[in-house]
């Protein structure tokens, strides 16, 4: 693989150069380019300079300005026609496709206007340059998000201003926190703020933006600062008490020991032993209702009580309604 | 000349061999590529110099150079090689420095390592096509956290360029059962982090969605490309079918399903129902029935189903299983 990128360097460096013609480079540019010390631009250089075609008498190889290479200036002289940019491979056109829809998507998700008119005119560009087949790819990594709703919070971050969101959380209960708002990240498929609450010993948390019915920007100023420690964004809670939790459930859902923090999984005879070490007592609860008829026990058997309380509430009511028949 | 003498490496002797078959129209034959072209061993056996240059032959491939092979109908010994200048070259395309710096940003949001180093390459292959000197800043606050698109994904965007047929191992998602599925691919589609491949299944002589997360193991790309063609409107055919499903919400409860959906698309006859007081009407169209009862029966009583009777049923069965779960007796 370095030997390959050494290559792609190499040919990109005559082509580059190529395009220069007789302006030719300063070594420094040339290593601030292509990313790379202007020690390993000179070995690159010496490298090229040997190089050429059969015969390889002086007219067969690739030829700098020799008085420039000393004077820190390079200039290509001859580049026994390799001076053409290389095509991409259709593995880098897909590759590069999708980071550019992806990174636009994240983009207009946060309101960076900038970057995503400038990935219209890439894409663009790269579309009229490929092939003429389709790219067979619909890509919808990110949820579209209220372009106004983005603007007030980004303005809000930017004058460390304190907001009031009307915000809707996983269980569906409405809260109207006030908080001091750090910044927004793109999470696929939603977008999220970063944000602490302003109450005692808050901890730092995501808001997911699609669940904020509204923001008030508050004349109340905070002093900006640097977060990272943000409570985790999977599944909202840290353990209630620590408690390990065992579910024997069917096979097909051994996917909640290999994906929940903290979580493992044995699997014999069609069923898999569940141990989750993490858990949020409402979000357990939940949990346990969804997929109840795949759960064969639950460890200790009181976990599930609440569970089964709603349940019998859920059932009473369709009977009440008259819908089970 | 002095530098026949010294040793040298790999990256001079691709270099070279770029050059020399770039620069030839009849093309070289192995024998001459051995004897002419620097970084080869003149007195190497046969063997050893076969074995580099089948090497070299597959680096000019991940490189992205054609190679092309002429009087490929003779003897082995016989055939030329050459490189094409004109599907050596990059189309038209040129980039100011903005782009290419937003260009460069896009590995921010790659996760796989795959992915990445073709993105890597991609990117120095466009550096050349500007006049600018690249700066890249951090001025961009963007932090984005993409799920990696795995390799599965990639195997299939190539298939669908070429018209490759498929096969794989898909996990139905009702029963669980691992079944071996033969398939043209038309498109690729990321939604709602989910990645999904569109095409017709050879097997069942209709069109199939499928999940690329309930794929088992790798996909498996025939070698014939062009087997096949892309009806027209295979786009609109990767919207999977949506069911309506009617809810009753109780009054201020389940914000989170209600955002889901809007009122109902037709009128609902609540006439024989006696619903929760201040209940409200809400309509979801899901692509998923099976994963939405999950998610209604969790809401317990904030969420009654009205219709389709399938889906209540559903949801019922497993709040029958929730009742008798905590060593209480269901019914």
């Amino acid at each position: 693989m370095a030997s390959e990128s050494r290559v792609l360097r190499l040919l990109s460096l005559v082509a580059f150069l190529e395009r220069r013609g007789s302006d030719g480079a300063e070594v420094s540019e040339l290593a601030a380019h292509f990313g790379v010390s202007e020690r390993q631009i000179r070995k690159d250089i010496d490298l090229l300079w040997v190089t050429g075609r059969p015969g390889y008498m002086p007219d067969d190889l690739i030829d700098f300005d020799a008085f420039g290479y000393d004077t820190e200036h390079i200039r290509l002289k001859d580049s026994q026609s390799v001076g053409q940019p290389l095509r991409l491979t259709e593995r880098e056109q897909i590759a590069l496709l999708l980071a550019v829809t992806l990174l636009q998507q994240s983009a207009r998700a946060t309101g960076e206007e900038q970057v995503v008119s400038l990935l219209d005119s890439v894409r663009d560009k790269l579309d009229s340059a490929a092939a003429e087949r389709g790219s067979g790819l619909d890509v919808k990594a990110v949820d579209d998000i209220d372009p106004g709703l983005t603007a007030n919070i980004r303005q809000a971050i930017s004058l460390a201003h304190l907001i009031r969101l009307t915000y809707i959380n996983s269980y569906g209960r409405r809260s109207e926190p006030v908080l001091e708002p750090h910044r927004l990240e793109v999470g696929e498929p939603h977008t999220y703020l970063v944000a602490t609450p302003c109450t005692e010993s808050a901890q730092t948390r995501r808001y997911r933006l699609d669940r904020i019915e509204s923001v008030d920007v508050l004349d109340d100023t905070f002093e900006p600062r640097s977060v990272t420690e943000v409570s985790t964004w999977l599944y909202g809670g840290a353990s209630d008490d620590g408690q390990p939790i065992e579910l024997v459930v069917a096979s097909e859902l051994q996917w909640l020991g290999e994906k929940l923090p903290g979580g493992t999984v044995q699997v014999a005879d069609g069923r898999a032993r569940v141990t989750l070490t993490s858990h949020d007592k409402e979000w357990l609860t939940r949990l346990i209702l969804s997929h109840a008829d795949r759960i064969h026990t639950v460890v200790p058997a009181e976990t599930a009580l609440d569970a089964a309380e709603r349940a019998r509430a859920a059932l009473a009511a369709y009977d009440h309604s008259g819908l089970i028949g | 000349m002095l530098i026949l003498m010294s040793k040298v490496n790999a990256t001079e002797r691709i270099l070279n061999l770029i050059i020399a078959l770039v620069n030839t129209k009849r093309g070289l034959t192995r024998d001459e590529i051995q004897a002419g072209i620097h970084g080869y061993k003149v007195d190497a056996t046969k063997v050893a110099f076969e074995r580099m240059f089948e090497r070299d032959k597959m680096e000019l491939r991940n490189l992205g150079i054609p190679l092309e092979t002429l009087g490929t109908d003779g003897a082995a010994d016989d055939i030329r090689y050459r490189i094409d200048p004109d599907n050596y070259a990059l189309a038209e395309i040129e980039f100011n420095r903005a782009e290419l710096t937003t260009i460069a940003l896009t590995n921010r949001i790659i996760q796989d390592a795959g992915l990445q180093s073709e993105l890597g390459s991609a990117v120095t292959k466009l550096l050349p096509v500007t006049d600018d000197i690249l700066e890249i800043s951090d001025d961009v606050a963007l932090t984005a956290h993409m799920r990696p698109l795995g390799e599965n994904f990639v195997l299939l965007a190539e298939a669908v360029q070429h018209r490759q047929e498929v096969t794989f191992t898909y996990q139905a998602a009702n029963t669980g059962e691992a079944t071996s599925r033969h398939l043209q691919p038309y498109r690729l589609r990321i939604d709602e982090g989910a990645r999904y491949v569109h095409g017709f299944d050879t097997d069942r002589g209709e069109t199939r969605t499928f999940r690329l997360s309930r794929i088992v193991g790798d996909v498996k790309v025939s070698a014939a490309s062009g087997a096949y063609e892309i009806p027209e409107h295979a786009e609109a055919q990767t919207q999977i079918d949506t069911t309506p499903v009617v809810l009753a919400i109780r009054a201020d409860q389940a914000h989170h399903i209600r955002r889901l959906g809007c009122a109902p698309s037709r009128a609902v006859d609540t006439a024989a129902l006696s619903l929760p007081a201040g209940s409200d009407l809400v309509q979801i169209d899901t692509d998923n029935p099976a994963r939405l009862a999950e998610t209604l029966a969790s809401c317990g009583p904030d969420v009654l189903v009205l219709e389709p009777e399938s889906v209540r049923n559903r949801v019922i069965e497993i709040l029958r299983a929730a009742a008798g779960l905590g060593g209480h007796n269901g019914e």
